[in-house]
């Protein structure tokens, strides 16, 4: 079989028509301004257009002024030979008819006809030859004569007398050419033309030095077969659809510099999945450098990785991730032993592909918030788990403020037996957060007290955790409940669960109530009395059952969902 | 007639349209759950709340700002359809009710359905993601969107949150039919929608006959309930003057809502208040 060496050729392939500034992208250019520049491009096709209007003025204007001088010249001579006909009525019944007679007459007329071929001219000539040829000597002849030339006469009279207006047509637009002219010209220098080709052409300049230097370093011995041959199969394997010029020709650029022996093993990579590296391409070779540069200057002890370069080339082969920034701070994070000495820990999450750099950085920045109220012992627990398991939810990222000191109640309580538990638990803390803004809100505002760890308010919020659990729209009302006894607590669940926003008297009712099940079903019985039109306002228990009603509307309109606020709508109804 | 009077009855005119609607659907489909978007799509069922209680139809105020749906194709509406409808063996239809003054305007980027629309749209297809374990090909053809346009939205925190929601919710009954999504207007004009989302394409003509009620099919019914001037009869313009369309639009009056009681328990009314009531009990005869 024989080997075809990679070449030039085969790059050039690639990029030749794709950096190619073609007919139809220049045409597209002139049209994308045109349409940019409606006025700029419209005055000199009108005044190219007048000035076409005052030429043709102009000439016409003068074949028919020469034109009406013949007529005007063989009318005086017809006037004459008419007026020596009338002189004698004998000469219409027997004239001296010669061809001569009529002939400075017709030449005058055929001179005009030539230049102005006017529909009169054509008639008034045909009645002076019908003259010329008349024969016969009756009276009637004589007449007929006689009207023949009378005739003529009447016809070439008003075009001897028809001025040219297209003189004075042909000066106007001529005057109006020149006027925009001039303004095409003050437009023109006004308007700055966009070149919609200028990322193409170069795009199209880039490619041509960077074949030049290709070719050079080949002539010079510079560069090896193989490193070609991953020129080629990069280029061959883009998606230039998905390509803007823009993006092209950075990597073009980026293979310019690059483009020797020195970065092959970065290049045998990108061959291998092109499209991978599409958009971050470019910035691939500063990030070998910038990683090459640290591994001179700072030699890797006691590290699992004994060159940061290798490792950044084993991350791009096995994470998908094409976030190059995430990628760098990754490696910065996970090698820095001092600022962290988990390192070992990422550093191995991040080669077993277990974690993708995007994650390591998030998860060092979660971790850095959870560090002031996390104790050590646990963090690195949860580290440990996060980095060990790829199945372990994200860690916490937000800033928590009383959701921080209450989690650290937790971590420190001992509560949690095992670290899945824990993680959990954090996890949840985190969907609870996310999934009520309002309840944020409330966690977040700095409420008085609330840094005391008071037990009461980290009472309510374990309620409203575990409604949320169940029931998340129903978590925000848990958050007022203070001062529940375990028993309470569970008669607020099992309320809340059933669909109804607890108040004190329903907890109070449930909590009397011999057989908890019957009651709560007694109470959806009156939701259904009260759907079908039993509401009484001053029967407490139906007031309380219909408070889970105005909740959820009140919190629609931003009202207040606080019962206080209810009891508003019924003031002047008495309690029954 | 001043020029509030003669408004509340176009309303009122709209309203019943509305109302025959939403009766149409009941008839012929069964459970209808009404949303009326706020603000304005209490205002515009505020003449029939009497009708609607009164013939026990489950009201779920709710609101998806048509502001920050501006130019937004994954914005996702916050639990903004009454799931506690949903039952293991009955999946009811939403009429979301919404309008905009922008309807009937002097071109067509003034003929369209409410931005909020989208937002409707999204909770939606969260709902169907989620009853269809992620099966985009069971509804998006029902709902006129794009496997890209899903995929968009479930890299969208709101998206993913609110997943999370339903999951929980749907946790012990799970709905088993995927909803569809469709339009209608009481003057039954095919508006505008500005978010489509990447790759959408659904219709937006105004549903009519045999579309309304499909067999089995639980649709989101998303209602614009203003109409034009002249798709008003000419009688009432002579009597009660021009019309402008979604008048009550940006009324702050109309947007000071109340908390009322009546025999079915506690209703939350638009500002136009008891007025209204009556001025449609007179022109459409008592609670009908």
């Amino acid at each position: 079989m024989i080997q075809v060496k990679p070449s030039v050729e085969d790059i050039r392939k690639s990029l030749d028509k794709r950096t190619r500034v073609t007919l139809v992208d220049r045409l597209l250019n002139v049209v994308s301004n045109v349409i940019e520049h409606p006025i700029t491009t419209l005055l000199p096709i009108l005044a190219a257009g007048s000035f076409t209007l005052s030429s043709w003025l102009g000439v016409n204007g003068y074949r028919v002024d020469h034109a009406n001088k013949g007529y005007e010249l063989a009318n005086t001579k017809l006037t004459q030979l008419i007026e020596s006909l009338d002189s004698s009525p004998d000469f219409y019944v027997n004239p001296p008819i010669t061809p001569a007679f009529v002939t400075p007459i017709v030449g005058d007329m055929n001179h005009s006809l030539t230049n102005s071929n006017s529909a009169a001219g054509t008639n008034a000539m045909a009645n002076i030859m019908k003259f010329r040829d008349s024969l016969g000597k009756t009276n009637a002849t004589a007449q007929t004569r006689k009207e023949l030339l009378t005739l003529a006469s009447n016809q070439l009279k008003p075009l001897a007398e028809e001025s040219a207006p297209y003189i004075l047509f042909a000066a106007l637009a001529g005057l109006v050419a020149i006027v925009l002219t001039i303004g095409s010209g003050v437009a023109i220098r006004e308007t700055s033309f966009e070149d919609y080709n200028r990322a193409k052409k170069r795009l199209s300049r880039d490619y041509r030095d960077f074949v030049k230097i290709l070719e050079k370093r080949i002539g010079e011995g510079k560069i090896s077969v193989d490193t070609i041959g991953y020129f080629s199969q990069f280029f061959s394997g883009l998606n230039y659809k998905k390509l803007e010029s823009r993006q092209l020709n950075e990597i073009i650029r980026a293979f310019s510099k690059n483009c020797d022996d020195k970065h092959s093993d970065l290049l045998k990579i990108l061959a291998t999945d092109p499209r991978r590296y599409t958009s971050a391409s470019a910035g691939v070779f500063e990030l070998y450098d910038h990683f090459d540069n640290q591994d001179r200057d700072n030699p890797l002890k006691n590290s699992l990785v004994k060159s940061r370069r290798d490792l950044f080339l084993n991350i791009l082969v096995t994470s998908p991730s094409k976030n190059l920034g995430a990628i760098l701070n990754a490696i910065d994070l996970s090698l820095n032993e001092e600022k962290n000495p988990d390192s070992p820990d990422y550093l191995e999450s991040l080669i077993k592909g277990i974690r993708e750099p995007s994650q390591i950085v998030r998860a060092q920045y979660a971790l850095q918030r959870t560090a002031a109220f996390i104790p050590r012992s646990v963090l690195k627990n949860i580290v440990n788990h996060y980095l060990s398991n790829k199945k372990s939810p994200d860690l916490l990222t937000n800033d928590l403020g009383l959701l921080n000191v209450y989690a650290n109640t937790k971590c420190n309580s001992g509560e949690y037996k095992s670290i899945d538990e824990l993680m959990q638990f954090l996890l949840d803390i985190n969907n609870f957060r996310t999934a009520i803004p309002d309840c944020a809100d409330f966690l977040t505002s700095g409420i008085n007290g609330i840094v005391s760890r008071d037990p009461k308010t980290f009472a309510a919020i374990d309620l409203a955790l575990g409604v949320f659990k169940k029931n998340p729209e129903y978590a925000q009302y848990a958050l007022g409940f203070e001062g529940l006894n375990p028993n309470q607590v569970k008669d607020y669940l099992l309320i809340s669960d059933s669909g109804f926003v607890p108040t004190k008297y329903l907890v109070s009712k449930l909590a009397n109530s011999g057989d908890k099940q019957r009651e709560l079903e007694e109470w959806k019985k009156v939701r259904e009395e009260i759907s079908k039109g039993q509401f009484d306002p001053s029967d407490l228990l139906k007031r309380d059952i219909e408070y889970t009603n105005f909740c959820k509307n009140a919190k629609v309109i931003g009202r207040s969902v606080s019962y206080k606020e209810y009891q508003k709508i019924f003031l002047g109804v008495k309690n029954g | 007639m001043d020029k509030i009077e003669a408004e509340i009855r176009y309303l009122c005119v709209e309203a019943n349209r509305v109302l025959n609607f939403i009766r149409n659907i009941n008839a012929n489909v069964g459970a209808v759950g009404i949303v009326p978007n706020l603000s304005y799509g209490l205002v515009a069922i505020s003449p029939i709340l009497p009708a609607l209680r009164n013939s026990a139809f489950p009201i779920f105020t709710t609101k998806v700002s048509s502001g920050s749906a501006h130019n937004n194709p994954h914005i996702v509406g916050n639990n903004c359809l009454p799931l506690e409808l949903l039952t293991a063996d009955s999946q009811p239809s939403f009429v979301v009710v919404d309008g905009t003054r922008n309807t009937g305007g002097s071109g067509a980027s003034n003929n369209k359905y409410p931005d909020s629309q989208q937002g409707f749209l999204n909770y939606a297809v969260a709902i169907n993601d989620v009853i269809t374990s992620g099966d985009i090909n069971s509804f998006k053809g029902l709902m006129g969107v794009s496997s890209e346009h899903v995929k968009q939205l479930r890299d969208n925190e709101a998206y993913a949150s609110m997943k999370i929601s339903l999951e929980a919710r749907f946790r012990e009954t799970r709905p088993r039919v995927p909803y569809a999504f469709k339009y209608w207007n009481p003057a039954e004009l095919t508006l505008a929608i500005y978010n489509h989302g990447e790759g959408c394409d659904r219709s937006t003509r105004a549903v009519q006959g045999r579309e309304i009620y499909p067999e089995m099919q639980p649709t989101v019914f998303f209602v614009n309930s203003v109409m034009p001037n002249k798709y008003h009869s000419a009688g009432h313009n002579e009597l009660w003057g021009k019309h402008e369309p979604g008048f009550f639009d940006d009324d702050n009056k109309a947007k000071e809502f109340a908390f009322r009681f009546d025999s079915r328990g506690v209703f939350i009314d638009s500002g136009l208040g008891d007025g209204v009531h009556k001025i449609y009990e007179g022109l459409f005869g008592g609670i009908r």
